[in-house]
């Protein structure tokens, strides 16, 4: 049917005239005719619209989202993004009041009606608004649903992002992994990770704690993020103002800051110390892709197709190694020309700790890889003919190679982050990326197919100085894309990032790490006022 | 609705949550993008009135679908012949499809969300500049000086790409489920 479709070009034109809005009554009568007796069009028409439809849905949320963030009006933007009209905006703020209703007509009568996600004994706090495809929450025995009603008590997002807003309309947007527990009804506490808050007039006070920090909105856009520990968290304002409140053991307030707009405070638990300090260009700053960085790019130019010899050190490879599985000789190799990359080496601690960057650091953290690599550091697709869009089960990855590093285990490479910071002269914060395990071939020799019918594993790292920041172990295709999110502090020198092979080998371990980011802004000291 | 009626907290989140499935739905039917949103609305406002019939554990979608086909009817007697397109006969057939294709709504548009992020960069801003800021076919082309049906043409190859991929993944997703 598509062949017949896809050649007639009057059809074409009927049918995108009239997803263009631009058919003549002649055209629509045409269309008519055709479609009357011919069921097999018929459906092709209706799938078509559809997906006319939800392009259209899709893109002018983000769209909508995107210009209302941008002009400030941030809780329309959030609620826009998932649910586009005005109209619809309506039946939104319906659902705030339809959720208390529902919690209070459950309540009265617990018999009557299906249960709701989430609806208990204690008042709701919030509702969850939004979460994206990737979302993956924890510690819920209840599938999370769009609109469902949050009590108090945390809420874990392994993965992904999701949105809850408060009945008091503040809106907080979660990413993932983060937890954040819901402690009232304009109030909460960040356990790890990182949020964004927007908070309208009418939430003003809205307010969450992260160890020893409280931040209290005064009616603005802010960012927070703190690790497990507390020892370190960090509040960022975009928009109007907030006030920092450095807490006791027992919970009273110590100290109280206002910060406006671009200001950022940074508390190190370590040092029982606030700092300040201000954003130079707001939001966004300046993104460095490793991918260019590897083909010998400055981390802007969106540089692909050469590689990085993980055995050698060698750069600029643009042809397959010629033997593609090969043993590293546990050393760390410099990469000679490109300031921005240390080095590379094969991962393994069969013979003990290796060395992991040029200024002698070593770790023991890898265990016994077997200490053979497959193939190179690839940026972007790498010449496996294999690796070709619509090779891999399942998933076609079109359109997406250009942001892969190619990292077939057991390779490691090391970043210089000075350099980073030299070059660009401004501080690198953080580390983004998302790694996949892509599904191994159809025909894949039964040799590497595991008796038990499990998949094949590999171990993703991020280490930092020598000091693990980020370590997934024995991912596998069916876990997704592994999210990988590492704020990086002032003082942090190497960044390596590695993947070895798992408990199973490295064979048939197609490990991509897609659109490996730094990201850098600057943070000006300034004086602190009480 | 009946007196003292208040729609429960699962009937907003079931509203809510077909609402890009309902517009998939109008769209299907009456072909003006700017047309359904305002028969959405409408439905929108019919659907919340008439909460009160609707039976929980029945297809909350499948109900919401025969709503919006009356209203769809409606319209048609109270809109310029020029905004709906296809006479009563041809649109109950098409209505029936369009159903059970919202049936795999959510599924579809993740899927799509999916398949939009491994187009070529040149094609997702072409449906960014239509899609998302509004931009005619007729302007695009004009703008890119090329000939209007070959603009056409190339909006149809990456939405036929586009249904391919979604059906792909689709197919994929309801196997690793059996």
């Amino acid at each position: 049917m598509k062949q017949t479709i896809g050649n007639n070009t009057e059809l074409i034109a009927l049918i995108e005239s009239i997803c263009a809005g631009e058919g003549s009554e002649a055209q629509r009568d045409q269309l008519a005719g055709l479609m009357q007796d011919d069921a097999v069009l018929r459906r092709f028409y209706v799938d078509y619209m559809q997906l006319h439809a939800h392009l259209r849905w899709e893109l002018r949320a983000r769209r909508l989202a995107e210009r209302e963030m941008q002009s400030g009006d941030v809780r329309k933007a959030t609620w826009r993004a998932r649910l586009l009209t005005g109209s619809v905006l309506a039946v939104a703020a319906a659902i705030m009041l339809a959720g208390l209703i529902g919690w209070y007509y459950r309540a009265a009568s617990p018999e009557s009606g299906p249960p709701a996600s989430r609806v208990g004994t204690t008042p709701p706090v919030a509702i969850l608004t939004d979460f994206s495809a990737d979302a993956e929450f924890s510690g819920t025995s209840e599938a999370m649903k769009l609109g469902g009603v949050l009590e108090h008590g945390a809420l874990n997002l392994k993965a992904g992002k999701a949105q809850v807003m408060f009945n008091s309309t503040a809106v907080v947007d979660l990413t993932g992994p983060c937890a954040f527990e819901l402690t009232g009804l304009n109030r909460g506490r960040l356990i790890k990770g990182r949020l964004q808050a927007y908070v309208p007039a009418q939430a003003k006070g809205f307010s969450v704690t992260a160890g020893r920090l409280r931040v209290v909105d005064l009616g603005t856009r802010f960012s927070l993020s703190t690790d497990e520990a507390h020892e370190h968290a960090q509040v960022r304002v975009l928009e109007g103002r907030v006030r920092v409140e450095v807490l006791s053991a027992q919970g009273e307030v110590v100290s109280a800051h206002e910060l406006d707009a671009y200001q950022v405070a940074e508390w190190s638990s370590a040092e029982q110390r606030l700092t300040f300090g201000s954003m130079a260009s707001g939001d966004e700053g300046i993104r460095v892709d490793l991918a260019d960085l590897v083909a010998g790019g400055d981390g802007t130019q969106d540089q692909r197709g050469k590689a990085l010899d993980p055995v050698t050190g060698a750069s600029g490879m643009t042809e397959a190694a010629a033997a593609p599985s090969r043993s590293g000789d546990h050393r760390f190799h410099p990469v000679k020309d490109m300031p921005m990359v240390d080095g590379v080496f094969v991962p393994d601690n069969k013979h003990g700790p290796i060395q992991i960057d040029s200024l002698g650091r070593r770790f023991n953290g890898f265990g016994d890889t077997g200490g053979e690599c497959y193939d190179l550091i690839w940026s972007g697709i790498p010449p496996d003919k294999r690796v070709s869009p619509g090779s891999l089960k399942g998933v076609d990855y079109a359109g997406r190679g250009d942001q892969w590093l190619w990292m077939h285990p057991n390779k490691a490479v090391t970043f210089d982050l000075a350099a980073v910071e030299q070059h660009y002269a401004v501080p690198v914060r953080r580390l983004t990326a998302e790694a996949h395990y892509l599904t191994p071939l159809k025909n894949m020799p039964a040799a590497f197919r595991r008796a038990d019918g499990s998949s094949l594993r590999a171990d993703l790292w991020v280490i930092v100085d020598g000091e693990t920041r980020f370590v997934k172990r024995g991912f596998c295709a069916a876990d997704g894309p592994i999210v990988v999110d590492v704020p990086l502090e002032r003082g942090d020198r190497m960044l390596t990032l590695a993947v070895t092979g798992g408990v199973d080998g490295i064979e048939y371990d197609w490990v991509v790490v897609e659109a490996p980011t730094l990201h850098l802004w600057t943070i000006h000291e300034m004086p602190k006022t009480p | 609705m009946p007196d003292g009626f208040s729609p429960t907290e699962a009937f907003a989140q079931h509203l809510t949550q077909c609402q890009p499935a309902l517009y998939g739905y109008i769209i299907s039917l009456i072909g003006d993008s700017d047309a359904a949103e305002d028969l959405l609305q409408q439905v929108n406002l019919v659907l919340w009135r008439k909460a009160g019939d609707f039976e929980a554990e029945t297809n909350f979608k499948a109900w919401a679908c025969r709503v919006a086909y009356y209203e769809v009817l409606t319209a048609r007697k109270r809109f310029a012949r020029d905004r709906l397109l296809f006479d009563e006969s041809l649109l109950s057939q098409i209505a029936v499809d369009a159903a059970a294709a919202t049936e795999q709504s959510e599924t579809r548009r993740r899927a799509l969300r999916q398949c939009m992020d491994r187009l070529s960069p040149s094609h997702r801003q072409l449906l960014q500049r239509h899609y998302a800021n509004d931009e005619t076919i007729k302007s695009i082309a004009e703008s890119l000086s090329r000939p209007l049906q070959s603009v056409y043409q190339t909006f149809f190859r990456i939405r036929v790409s586009l249904l391919e991929c979604v059906r792909r993944q689709y197919t994929d997703a309801t196997e690793g489920e059996s």
